[in-house]
């Protein structure tokens, strides 16, 4: 047998043995085509700006060198982390340019949002807003256990890592779904408008906190409501809370493993309030303890995305290196020696 | 009679839904066939009929719809490769998912590893030359290039190919 008959053989018994998975919603790709086109328009726009601003940046650099006199115009923070000593990859799954990484190593697929709550990590396969939340194991020896059909955007796990929430839609409704994770039991479904759940620019409503008794948070822009398995099936108009004794919400505050740490991300001086989206600085405090309370105050111009324990002691930043940049990179920050390290990751330059 | 709204997404909406219910498992297993992976296939797929959706009028409106999907995939499949990236990874042991591919590999699956180990553009002209069983000329028009192209990049996997079966057949006897 010649090697083209061997191939053509080859071929058609591989693709003979592959079970395609049920076809996707032909609604939810409509939806991504048109966020996909109002994607390109924005692009377009974007792209005439920057034609127009270069245009702008010519004619001041030749009126500046007109005038050598003239004073120099405003610069940027210069600090930046690369001074920082670089540690080990990051220990717990982290997500880069779509890609999931599990013990630093690739995942096939296309990934976004990655949760890692006491061991348990969630993360997000497919490209947003469609994607199926898988779970994995544990942060050791992570494997997939479970992929929820029908879920849509972001999947939450409780912050003692039990339960998880998402949004599925089914045909022409959608539903909020918690699930106790060691039974496998759904301790409740809610059902929500389908209307909230796809929306163009990108405000539909998801998954926004989960508490340890299934309390879920839950909206987009316009609103955010809060439902718990049990009570009656109408959720309150009540968003995030701030939590008793700190300066954050529910969402913006992280728990280490053992309870001893509670971190969340800040500015230099520790504030939570000025410069809201604008942090480069992380708090720690031990629960209940406000004098333990201290800040770490990262370089200039760092601006922290999220904050994930990797260990009883340390805490893994995810965050902007400048203002604008588009790479978001990994630094690791310790409680005990109030210092942090880069964790550099295989999507680093 | 049935009036039809002259609105190309409504004329479209209608074609899109049928066409992706009847040609998923199709554009499936040729993704799957490009990517060698379940995860990225899916991914592919869903890409190539968002793509398409964005082109509906031409696609319905061409002489083969599918052609014209398995073009629009087949691009996708190349322009989404990051070679500087997937030359410095290594992929995990254990998918994401249960691999569903059901009885053990035979004697004709010996191929298969050494056809997923091409470059892309050699996959690409391997699966639509050998799988879908396109002319030259029809898989040139596909990627955009000349059909002398697609002769050499056939002939060179085609040579990679049989010197990766000699070495495995000298290894094995």
């Amino acid at each position: 047998m010649s090697v083209e008959d061997l191939l053509t053989d080859a071929l058609r018994t591989v693709a003979g043995g592959v079970q395609a998975p049920p076809p996707p919603a032909p609604s939810h790709l409509v939806q991504r085509a048109r966020r996909e086109r109002s994607r390109r328009r924005r692009r377009t726009l974007a792209g005439a700006g920057l034609v127009a601003a270069t245009v702008v940046a010519a004619v001041a650099l030749g009126v500046h060198a007109g005038h050598p006199d003239a004073a120099p115009g405003p610069t940027h923070p210069t600090g930046t982390p690369s001074g920082l000593p670089t540690g080990d990859a990051p220990l717990v799954p982290y997500v880069v340019f779509e890609r999931l990484y599990v013990n630093d190593e690739p995942v096939p697929g296309t990934w976004w949002d990655v949760q890692t709550v006491q061991g348990h990590t969630v993360a997000t396969r497919g490209v947003p807003p469609i994607g199926k939340p898988v779970l994995f194991d544990n942060q050791d020896q992570p494997r997939p256990t479970h992929l929820l059909d029908h879920a849509i955007g972001t999947a939450r796990l409780s912050v003692d890592g039990t339960k998880l929430a998402w949004i599925e839609t089914t045909g022409s409704s959608a539903h909020v779904v918690v699930r106790d994770l060691p039974t496998g039991e759904t301790l409740g479904r809610l059902t929500v408008d389908p209307n909230r759940v796809f929306i163009e620019d990108g405000t539909q409503d998801h998954i926004l906190w989960l508490g340890d008794d299934g309390t879920v948070v839950y909206g987009g822009s316009s609103s955010v409501r809060t439902w718990r398995p049990g009570s009656p099936a109408t959720p309150s108009d009540v968003g995030l809370q701030q939590v008793k004794g700190y300066p954050v919400d529910y969402s913006e505050i992280s728990f280490s493993p053992d309870g001893n740490w509670a971190a969340w991300r800040s500015d230099r001086r520790g504030r939570t309030t000025d410069r809201k989206d604008f942090y480069d600085g992380v708090t720690f405090e031990s629960p209940r303890n406000p004098d333990t309370r201290f800040t770490i105050a990262l370089p200039a111009g760092t601006n922290v995305h999220s904050v994930t324990w990797e260990s009883g002691t340390d805490v893994l930043l995810r965050y902007q290196e400048q203002p604008g940049a588009a790479a978001l990179r990994f630094m690791r920050c310790s409680v005990e020696d109030k210092h942090c390290e880069l964790a550099p990751t295989q999507a680093d330059p | 009679m049935v009036l039809r709204s002259s609105h190309a997404r409504d004329v479209g909406s209608l074609g899109y839904d049928e066409f992706v219910a009847a040609r998923w498992t199709s554009l499936y297993r040729t993704a799957y066939l490009l990517t060698a992976n379940h995860a990225d296939a899916e991914d592919l797929a869903q890409t190539a009929l968002v793509k398409a959706y964005l082109s509906w009028s031409k696609v319905a409106g061409a002489a083969s719809p599918d052609a014209y999907v398995r073009r629009i995939l087949t691009n996708a499949f190349l322009s989404g490769r990051r070679p500087l990236r997937v030359s410095r990874e290594r992929l995990v042991d254990q998918p994401p998912e249960p691999a569903t591919v059901g009885p053990p590999p035979d004697d004709r699956l010996v191929l298969w590893p050494h056809i997923a180990a091409l470059s892309p553009r050699q996959r690409a002209v391997v699966v639509l030359r050998y799988y879908e069983d396109l002319s030259e000329h029809q898989i040139a028009e596909t990627l955009g290039c000349s059909p002398g192209t697609v002769k050499s990049t056939a002939s060179d996997a085609l040579k990679i190919l049989r010197s990766r079966m000699e070495s495995t057949e000298g290894a094995t006897s």
